[in-house]
């Protein structure tokens, strides 16, 4: 179902739990009552249009006019989902994953595969820190209505997504096929239940890279080069 | 059985018609479900756009989507980088051949699971999309693995078996496309489950620490 700005926000939440993580990156916060999205986007001070375009994006797959994307607002909502990668979910799952682990000096498997997991989140930062330095400030200076150095490829920064996967995929089959079981089952399967949920929470958060930020950004370098050329 | 670490295939369907478009969807996600990357277009504004961005290896399209000259413009044209994409018309009745000639190949709304599993097959050029043997390591591919679990470079490798580096490169991708697993990391975890190492044996690069991530 296609979403739009007269439905009630609270409605769009039970159907569809995933917005909560969307919600908090756009800066809204809980105990809305009964508002509606354009209400609440107001209040808030977020770009409706955008928080629109992401929401059903994210539950439809299909993306919209991205001419009316708000960049400012896409560029805090991804680094407000980096903050949450870096400083709450991975350090969470560490811990829990030690925790369920048997981590000790005498188990190498153990040591090794917390070792496979610290390296994963070496590559997840450095991707991160790549978008923080290189990729917003350039946004930034198209925003400031620089017109595209024609050198400088934006749809090459989609590629890194690939790599993440596949070694986020390695990690989570390592971790299914060798984590040895013990006494702690539960515990054992809500830490893996919580890998597979932030695994779907990173492809989303990658898909809305390559389908809304990345196209909306390729929009404006084209109207800032077309710009420049009838001004020639 | 489906290889879920496969890469995934990225295919775009453009077609106006919710019910065609979904239904293509779904049947394909029915064929291949762990390894598709599906992108539905509904609408020809921004097309060009989205599909350059995206990129995908299969395009799926209703031969008059914004109109037939478009779309020969847009396969023809250098700047959207679509030229390792298959083009493939989407047939719900007849339609005269040439109109489809410059496709890739086409799908009718009446073909059936197998068709379109080996059309996904045929056009990436991947094995069946059935196939699940897992191919199984040859004992030199073991005995590479416990070096290099051991901590030996490729060059030490090459040096030990007297064989030429790029031998052991070829192994080593080898390794990692039976396996699924391209870390040295990952290949310890692998050898010290499987018991290719005793774990004395093995060289651990750094011990992690108990507390969250230096």
């Amino acid at each position: 179902m296609v979403y739009n700005e007269q439905c009630k926000l609270g409605d769009i939440i039970c159907e569809h739990y995933q917005m909560l993580h969307l919600l908090s990156r756009f800066g809204i916060s809980l105990g809305f009552g009964d508002k509606t999205v354009k209400a609440i986007c107001s209040e808030n001070n977020v770009d409706c249009y955008t928080f629109l375009a992401t929401v059903n994006y994210v539950i439809t797959g299909e993306s919209t006019d991205l001419n009316n994307i708000d960049l400012h607002s896409m560029m805090a909502f991804l680094q407000n989902a980096h903050t949450y990668y870096i400083d709450y979910c991975f350090p969470k799952l560490r811990r829990r994953l030690i925790n369920v682990i048997d981590f000790n000096d005498d188990n190498k498997l153990a040591l090794l595969i917390i070792s496979l997991f610290d390296e994963y989140v070496k590559g997840l930062r450095n991707h991160l820190s790549y978008e923080d330095k290189t990729v917003f400030p350039y946004v930034h200076d198209l925003l400031n209505n620089k017109v595209p150095n024609t050198t400088y490829q934006i749809s090459s920064f989609s590629r890194h997504h690939d790599q993440l996967d596949q070694r986020l995929m390695e990690l989570k089959n390592v971790i299914i096929k060798y984590t040895p079981s013990n006494n702690n089952t539960n515990e054992i399967n809500a830490t893996l239940f919580d890998i597979f949920t932030c695994e779907a929470d990173l492809k989303s958060h990658c898909l809305i890279e390559d389908n809304i930020f990345i196209p909306a950004i390729r929009a404006l370098e084209m109207k800032l080069l077309q710009q420049d050329r009838t001004n020639e | 059985m489906i290889d879920r670490n496969r890469k995934s295939i990225k295919v775009a369907i453009a077609e106006t018609s919710l019910i065609l478009r979904s239904g293509v969807a779904a049947a394909l996600t029915k064929v291949a479900d762990a390894q598709l990357q599906i992108m539905e277009i509904a609408l020809y504004t921004n097309f060009e756009n989205k599909v350059s961005t995206f990129a995908p290896d299969i395009l799926i399209i209703n031969p008059f989507f914004g109109g037939k000259t478009n779309i020969d413009r847009c396969k023809n044209n250098k700047d959207l980088g679509l030229g390792n994409t298959k083009f493939v018309a989407l047939l719900s009745g007849f339609v005269d051949q040439q109109i489809i000639e410059n496709y890739d190949a086409t799908i009718s709304i009446y073909d059936d699971n197998a068709k379109l599993s080996a059309l996904i097959s045929k056009l990436t050029n991947s094995a069946n999309l059935d196939d699940n043997e897992e191919e199984q390591l040859s004992l030199r591919e073991r005995e590479i693995i416990r070096e290099v679990v051991k901590g030996l470079t490729n060059k030490e490798i090459a040096q030990k078996f007297n064989k030429s580096i790029y031998t052991i490169l070829t192994h080593r991708r080898n390794i990692a496309r039976k396996l699924h697993i391209h870390s040295s990391t990952g290949l310890a975890i692998y050898a010290i489950a499987n018991g290719l190492v005793s774990k004395d044996e093995l060289k651990l690069k750094k011990r992690p620490s108990v507390d969250d991530f230096e």
